[in-house]
């Protein structure tokens, strides 16, 4: 589904070149739920952003969904983007102005999806994160929690190949927070491959496999196998 | 995306910043206002002065004198009977007769006015279509061949000199001369000849000369009998002179279409040179909304790279930048025509122009407001086409 073998990035600051990622490797099955983490400096947004084909690897080469992903142009790579990859973001990256149902709209939109069909799709997927009664709201008019579901609809309203979650609970209450990941949860038995970028433990305690970054390489690469939640009420939940 | 979604973005665009797209609109919309004025009223004022010439003498052509001539210049260089004898043989020529013009002061029994005498035969009356008979009788051939004294009057002149009498067989002095007044006439004014206060005496030519020592012609005035004869009309009427007198490049001839093709050409270079500095205000509009659009584009960026994000070509973001300022321009554009036009109707009415509606100018119009809003639109929009979506979704 998704294999990445001797990845390596490097920025350049001034005169010298400043590696973040220095030869990764990972291989994510279909409809696996994996979670990046590690701390600030690891590579690992680096890293999230060569599977969200919004940046190419130096060298190493990057298989999705059987595409050679490394070696494509601008135009095909917006391609990918719009077809293969849902993004979720942790500042919801919403259009302000735009209602829940026409931000869900939009990738299909890149996708010359006919009219009829778009906003059937979008109503469809607003309904499955539960904000069937709020497709004509605009952001400033949703809740935090509420937001977030609009993104996850928009992530998979193409059906995407993977689904690529940045902090998606960075910026929400830990209540919101849990519903969140419950729908992830949901997406996941459903049979999507999602990977989800976190710092936060807890967060990563909701995917069946933990990859560890530092200093731009993988340290650990585990799978969870007891699950330990914390939930708003601060009681420990052991799975 | 589609065109047409990518139109919507754009209005979804520019109704967002409502107050700002106004403003942007406001450069154009002078820009093309003045352009548009500008051209209206220059094109209107050129056709209504060739519809007044062609009402009254398209036909009209003269004979002088050439002012560079080697030959001798004589007073008998141009003679009454030449005249006659060129509306005998030539077939192109209608009509063809003397014509000899001075000021004079006339005295009636009210008071002395001053004239814009006319010596010429009596087929002036069938060249000058814009005067009319209002009282008595035109002079004839006879009158002119038997030297009568006999004068006809612009009616206004009449008025002047005798006041609400009856001028008709009434005398008139001109110095030591005194001639009857046979008739009075009116005369359509030309439209735009304004303040003109001094009016008209016609006399007979054969008259007028015999009161002279040496009596000189200064022009003939004649008419072809069709527009397309004008030409052939001018070249007869020159060879025979030039044949008769044996005086090369002596004659010149000139039409009223030269001279009204002369104005043309002065007036539409001045409504050029206008156009240009309109034109002028027109970039400066440009410029204004290429500065807005920078703006509209580092303020969007983030939007540019949630699209991005999401699956956006750099055509497709290209294009919806461009399409915004395209309908910036198209809109300020066709304000801009409306305005322009309501203006130059505004001065047409008060300068007594017929309004025209210059269909060339709307379409130029159109064209250079897309042009300006591709040409100026087409920078900032290629910047944020070329943005990094991974920047453009980090800016804050």
């Amino acid at each position: 589904m998704l294999q990445v073998e001797g990845l390596t990035k490097s920025y350049k600051t001034g005169d010298s070149t400043l590696p973040i990622l220095k030869g990764v490797s990972l291989l994510v099955e279909q409809g696996e739920f994996v979670a990046i983490m590690g701390p600030s400096g690891s590579g690992k947004s680096t890293f999230m952003n060569m599977l969200g084909c919004l940046d190419r690897p130096d060298t190493g080469s990057y298989i999705l969904d059987g595409i050679e992903v490394s070696s494509l142009n601008d135009k095909q790579l917006a391609y990918v983007r719009n077809q293969k990859i849902g993004f979720v973001f942790q500042s919801f990256n919403l259009l302000a102005r735009s209602t829940s149902l026409h931000n869900v709209e939009l990738p299909m939109m890149y996708a010359n999806v006919s009219r009829s069909e778009r906003r059937n799709r979008a109503t469809e997927a607003l309904k499955r994160v539960g904000l069937g009664e709020r497709m004509h709201h605009k952001p400033t008019q949703l809740s935090g929690g509420q937001k977030q579901r609009v993104a996850i609809a928009r992530a998979l309203v193409n059906r995407p190949a993977i689904l690529l979650a940045d902090e998606p609970t960075g910026n929400l209450d830990s209540r919101s927070g849990v519903e969140i990941m419950s729908i992830f949860q949901e997406l996941h038995a459903q049979g999507v491959t999602i990977i989800l970028v976190t710092h936060e433990m807890d967060i990563a305690q909701h995917a069946e496999r933990i990859v560890t970054f530092k200093d731009g390489i993988i340290i650990r690469d585990e799978r969870v196998e007891e699950r330990v939640f914390s939930t708003p009420n601060d009681e420990v939940i052991v799975t | 995306m589609n065109f047409m979604e990518s139109f919507y973005t754009a209005l979804e665009g520019i109704w967002a910043n409502k107050m700002r797209s106004a403003l942007t609109m406001l450069g154009i919309i002078i820009g093309i206002t003045s352009v548009i004025a500008v051209t209206a009223l220059g094109e209107g004022g050129q056709k209504a002065i060739n519809d007044e010439m062609e009402k009254f003498g398209q036909n009209t052509f003269n004979v002088f004198i050439n002012w560079e001539t080697k030959e001798k210049i004589e007073s008998d260089d141009l003679t009454i009977d030449d005249a006659a004898v060129l509306g005998r043989i030539s077939p192109a020529i209608e009509y063809i007769v003397p014509y000899s013009g001075t000021t004079i002061e006339l005295k009636g029994p009210k008071k002395e006015e001053r004239a814009n005498l006319t010596a010429t035969t009596a087929d002036y009356f069938n060249i000058q279509k814009r005067m009319k008979v209002t009282k008595g009788r035109l002079f004839s051939d006879t009158d002119d061949k038997e030297q009568r004294a006999v004068v006809v009057l612009e009616d206004k002149l009449g008025e002047k000199l005798f006041g609400q009498m009856n001028p008709i067989g009434q005398r008139v002095r001109w110095g030591n001369n005194s001639l009857v007044v046979i008739g009075t006439y009116s005369e359509e004014k030309f439209k735009f000849d304004m303040g003109q206060e001094t009016f008209g005496a016609v006399v007979p030519i054969q008259y007028y000369n015999s009161l002279l020592e040496e009596p000189s012609i200064h022009s003939f005035m004649g008419t072809a009998v069709d527009k397309a004869s004008v030409n052939s009309a001018m070249q007869q009427a020159k060879q025979y002179l030039t044949r008769k007198h044996q005086k090369n490049d002596h004659y010149m001839v000139r039409s009223m279409q030269e001279s009204v093709d002369q104005f043309n050409q002065l007036t539409g270079t001045l409504t050029l040179i206008f156009s240009i500095i309109a034109g002028i205000s027109l970039v400066v509009g440009g410029v204004g909304v290429m500065n807005i659009m920078l703006v509209s584009v580092t303020e969007r960026t983030r939007e540019i790279g949630i699209r991005k994000a999401l699956g956006a070509r750099r055509s497709d973001i290209l294009i919806q930048f461009l399409i915004e300022s395209i309908i910036v321009c198209l809109i300020g554009g066709l304000v801009g025509v409306l305005c322009g036009l309501g203006i130059a109707a505004l001065i047409s009415h008060f300068a007594n122009l017929p309004p025209l509606l210059s269909w060339n100018s709307v379409f130029i119009a159109f064209g250079f407001s897309s042009a300006i809003g591709i040409f100026f639109g087409l920078y900032p929009a290629n910047k944020a086409a070329k943005l990094d979506p991974i920047e453009a979704l980090r800016y804050e």
